[in-house]
């Protein structure tokens, strides 16, 4: 963990700019000259696209996107959310944002739930061939969703709920199952197994002992797995895409709409502040709890 | 009466066979210690008992009741884990109160045995605390309390100490042995620990490879092992062997081991040696004794033989002493030093001596 | 019945999901290759078989060839970059620095964006007339070009960097983590030997890092197969078709050709090429468990 280099500063002696100590400056600084230029190349498109969604529109064609805005107007914010064009409604984002809430709201608890019903079956009460049955489960995860969008959809059409908000949650609810069995059955391996036979003996039942001994163990891993399957799902483009309606649209799909749509004068302050919208909510979640949010990424990354 | 019978219990995982053939009868009452090194089947055979695990074939019968397909909530039992698996989201009273309120027994009358029960332990003033916030020697006291609570027909015990440090095992140890004498209940307890095993049992039974190998009173395990792994598994430091042969001479029977001819005509055969039989000499250190520390009169055999390493111990002196190409130790008492190098006199006490066939490996 | 629930409560309790699975993954998946070999346009029909006819014309539509090369175009080009710069910044933030939680929040935030996000935001960042290029020129150095979206022979570029952008914090994150496991004795021992920092790390702590290195070669790498909403969103597979993903192949072929049976060809093919790397790392991990 440590590297060698000290930057630590220590109380001057006589000539305190030794050549070793200046060598050891030098690099400290070259150190955070380079951290400087990461940090410009991450943070400097989000800063962009914040400062540029106040401007107005002829300041934005005067140049000059790293400027703050001269005079700040809320106008884009309150066009993105009330009045853009999106395809032939101009409603702005809001009735996309409810979608994507209707959406990721339910599809996220109940695929939560699932999982950690099936992680603590897997993991606490294994049976013969549980290995199989979680292998099963779990390669869901590496699947390239394409290769069901086509069956997918005819299934939808068949159930009546193709172009629906109902029909996105049961597909994300059945796609979050490999997932989230993973995670949960990973972290229930974790809880001793003494624990459950205590239980057992002294008379409680599978579900008793899940909601009232595992459940309560595991309040880090349920918020990681909220947190991934919310960011997964809001940020969702493929079955978004595949599987709405315009009037059931997720915002991702409204936002590409919005943003790469043919028509008009492009405003780049109103599309930019509908980009921050979008993005608004997994942001959040990432700025209020950055270290589960990191434990989901690394679960979610193999997700398909 | 029987309390609990184990009737040809066979428990296989795939093709290992982790339990192969084991019967088993306790009386009310006894309380029994399964001991063996670790993957001889002491604690799968407990939890087949406790119902957690299923048996392969064979029966399991608690108070007369055959139980081999009952949950282990209705088999009467109660558990005490090596990890104590207290719940650690409730209180230590909550841990206590819980198998009986599952048991829907009214709080009117949880209430008091709690206390009682926790009086009895002296956790009586950590009830509203959580597990988490106790020392382990703490945590122990609380689970065997939330086993006491159920009043079960039978006690489960999984290594219960082996998570303690020393000095607390020991005191824990007594504290259990007290237990069991005021209750009677009938306690199978498993562990690897022989010091455990030879204080706390009525019977001990000795495992290996999934197989009993001996059951029998404590002392009657150390001093007459049924075979060369029972000897060796059990006492610190473990028995000296000593490979030789049977010599019949006339009326006489002895052991010829290389560097001593040893007389067995006090040895009680289980079967009739033959001449020039191959067999292995067990005799623990504590039977090898400089000569005046003897005791016992069995058979005062004496060497003159050689120490080569001295280890002090505290409450006595193990001495390394060569004979012939091999080494035996022996205990000597602390008052009794003898120097590196000076051969000394010291007694065998034939008395003690156990004898192995070399190729079976089973007592003659 | 209540006795057999009780007993087998938890293979009841996986059940649905299991049939969940069965049904929308496995069997979804055979009806995809099953499709694949009939001759479908807008809608699934099994009564036209064709054999393997439409693998042979997905391997001769030009297309499909600059989706597949690009693949592995943009692949090799990510998987380098993300892994040299973010094994790179990992040792930055590792040498004891201040406001470090300040820095690595910055280099991972982006993973809390989408695709859809990521892509128009570098859409406009790459915009000659909007972006870098402006503000470049307006820094005065009037010749520089940065015409990546529109040049088909360097879009590729585009969706290399801005992959790198939303990407680059994870395998930060998993080498930072890598980084912090190894033995602290590790660093005493070579400052004892009197070894130099970079050394240390090109011969000694880098090659422990081996099983990071795998697990990030792997993850991207699924990631680069179903790249979509990136394409989407950030050159909708322009100049022409010039950057096109088998993924957006894929799905143009589905839902706007209407040649369902040549995208179910496509999307086995995506699915094998998932199982091309993850079979022989699967492999790996078990052998080495075992």
């Amino acid at each position: 963990m440590p590297a060698p280099t000290d930057a630590t500063p220590r109380p001057a002696r006589s000539g305190w700019l030794t050549p070793r100590r200046s060598k050891a400056m030098l690099k400290r600084a070259v150190l955070y000259l380079l951290l400087a230029v990461v940090a410009f190349f991450f943070a400097g498109p989000l800063y962009i696209l914040l400062s540029t969604s106040f401007k107005t529109m002829p300041e934005i064609q005067a140049g000059g996107l790293m400027a703050l805005p001269h005079e700040p107007t809320v106008q884009p914010w309150v066009t993105a959310w009330g009045e853009a064009c999106i395809g032939i409604t101009c409603g702005g984002l809001k009735g996309y944002f409810g979608n994507s809430m209707v959406m990721a709201i339910p599809a996220v608890l109940i695929s939560v739930m699932i999982g950690a019903i099936n992680g603590y079956a897997l993991a606490k009460w294994p049976f013969p061939g549980a290995r199989f049955v979680f292998a099963a489960l779990v390669a869901g995860n590496f699947v390239p969703f394409q290769v069901v969008l086509a069956p997918v959809s005819v299934t939808l059409r068949t159930l009546g709920l193709f172009g629906s908000v109902e029909g996105l949650i049961l597909i994300h609810v059945i796609y979050g199952i490999p997932i989230t069995t993973m995670l949960f059955r990973n972290f229930f391996l974790s809880v001793p197994n003494d624990l459950i036979k205590a239980a057992r003996i002294d008379g409680a039942g599978f579900f008793w002992i899940f909601f009232r001994i595992v459940l309560p163990l595991s309040p880090s891993v349920i918020v990681v797995a909220l947190i991934l399957q919310f960011t997964g799902i809001w940020n969702d483009f493929l079955f978004a895409v595949s599987f709405s309606n315009p009037s059931s649209a997720p915002m991702t799909v409204a936002l590409n709409n919005l943003v790469n749509s043919n028509f008009g004068v492009k405003e780049y302050n109103v599309h930019m502040a509908a980009t921050v919208i979008a993005a608004a909510p997994t942001l959040i979640l990432y700025i209020l709890l950055g270290r589960y949010f990191l434990r989901g990424m690394t679960a979610g990354a193999v997700k398909g | 009466m029987i309390d609990i019978r184990i009737s040809n219990c066979n428990k296989n995982y795939g093709s290992l066979r982790v339990l192969k053939d084991i019967n088993l009868e306790i009386e009310r009452g006894e309380f029994i210690v399964l001991l063996g090194p670790s993957g001889c089947g002491k604690s799968t055979l407990l939890h087949i008992v406790a119902g957690l695990d299923r048996l392969t074939s064979g029966a399991i019968e608690i108070g007369g009741r055959d139980v081999t397909d009952v949950e282990p909530k209705d088999r009467d039992i109660a558990m005490v884990f090596q990890s104590y698996a207290l719940y650690p989201t409730m209180s230590v009273r909550s841990n206590m109160e819980f198998g009986l309120r599952m048991r829907g027994k009214p709080m009117a009358e949880i209430r008091p045995l709690v206390e009682e029960k926790a009086r009895m332990l002296h956790i009586d003033h950590l009830l509203d605390r959580r597990p988490s916030q106790l020392s382990g020697g703490q945590r122990q006291r609380v689970a065997i309390g939330r086993a006491l609570v159920r009043d079960p027909r039978v006690f489960l015990f999984d290594e219960p100490l082996s998570n303690l440090d020393a000095k607390l095992r020991a005191s824990m140890r007594t504290e259990i042995k007290k237990l069991h004498q005021s209750l009677g209940t009938t306690a199978i307890y498993v562990t690897h620990d022989q010091l455990e095993a030879m204080t706390l049992a009525s019977r001990m039974v000795v495992m290996k490879a999934g197989e009993i190998q001996q059951v029998g009173k404590p002392e009657e395990v150390y001093h007459r092992p049924v075979n060369l792994f029972v000897a060796d598994f059990l006492g610190n430091p473990g028995m000296n062997f000593m490979r030789g042969h049977i010599r019949l001479d006339g009326g006489h029977i002895s052991a010829d081991i290389g560097a001593a001819i040893l007389p067995l005509d006090g040895y009680a055969f289980e079967a009739a040696p033959a001449d020039g039989q191959a067999v292995v000499v067990g005799l623990r250190p504590e039977s090898i004794q400089p000569i005046s520390g003897l005791t016992s009169g069995g058979g005062a055999f004496t060497l003159t033989l050689r120490p080569t390493l001295i280890e002090h111990t505290g409450s006595d002196n193990l001495v390394v002493l060569a004979m012939g190409d091999e080494e035996i130790v022996g205990k000597f008492p602390t008052d009794m030093l003898p120097k590196l190098g000076e051969p000394v006199t010291v007694g065998f006490d034939l008395g003690r001596l156990s004898l192995f066939d070399a190729e079976s490996e089973r007592r003659i | 019945m209540r006795r057999f629930l009780q007993r087998h409560v938890s293979q009841v309790a996986l059940s649905p999901s299991l049939a969940l699975i069965a049904i929308f993954l496995y069997g979804f998946i055979a009806y995809t290759a099953a499709v694949s070999t009939t001759n479908s346009k807008a809608f699934p029909r099994f009564d036209n078989f064709v054999g393997l006819e439409q693998y042979w014309r997905l391997f001769h539509t030009p297309r499909w060839h600059v989706a597949f090369t690009n693949m592995f175009l943009f692949g090799g080009l990510f998987l380098l970059i993300t892994i040299l710069l973010g094994l790179l910044i990992a040792i930055l933030i590792d040498q004891r620095i201040r406001a470090e939680s300040f820095f690595r929040s910055i280099v991972m935030y982006p993973m809390a964006m989408s695709f859809v996000v990521t892509g128009i935001i570098w859409q406009w960042l790459l915009n000659p007339t909007l972006g870098i290029e402006v503000m470049v020129h307006q820094l005065g150095f009037t010749s520089f070009r940065l015409d990546w979206l529109t040049n088909p022979d360097t879009v590729i570029w585009a969706l290399v960097v801005a992959a790198f952008w939303q990407g680059c914090g994870l395998v930060m994150a998993l080498f930072l983590a890598g980084l912090r496991g190894i033995d602290e004795d590790i660093w005493k021992a070579a400052a004892v030997d009197g070894i130099p920092a970079w050394r240390v790390y090109v011969f000694i702590v880098i090659p422990m890092l081996a099983p990071v290195f795998l697990t990030v070669v792997v993850l991207l790498s699924l990631s680069i197969v179903r790249a979509f909403d990136l394409v989407v969103a950030l050159t909708n597979g322009g100049p022409g078709v010039s950057s096109d993903l088998p993924s957006v192949f894929m799905f143009d072929m589905a839902f706007r050709r209407t040649n369902l049976g040549l995208s179910a060809a496509s999307a086995v093919v995506m699915l094998g090429t998932v199982l091309a790397i993850l079979i022989p790392y699967l492999y790996v991990e078990t052998r080495e468990r075992a």
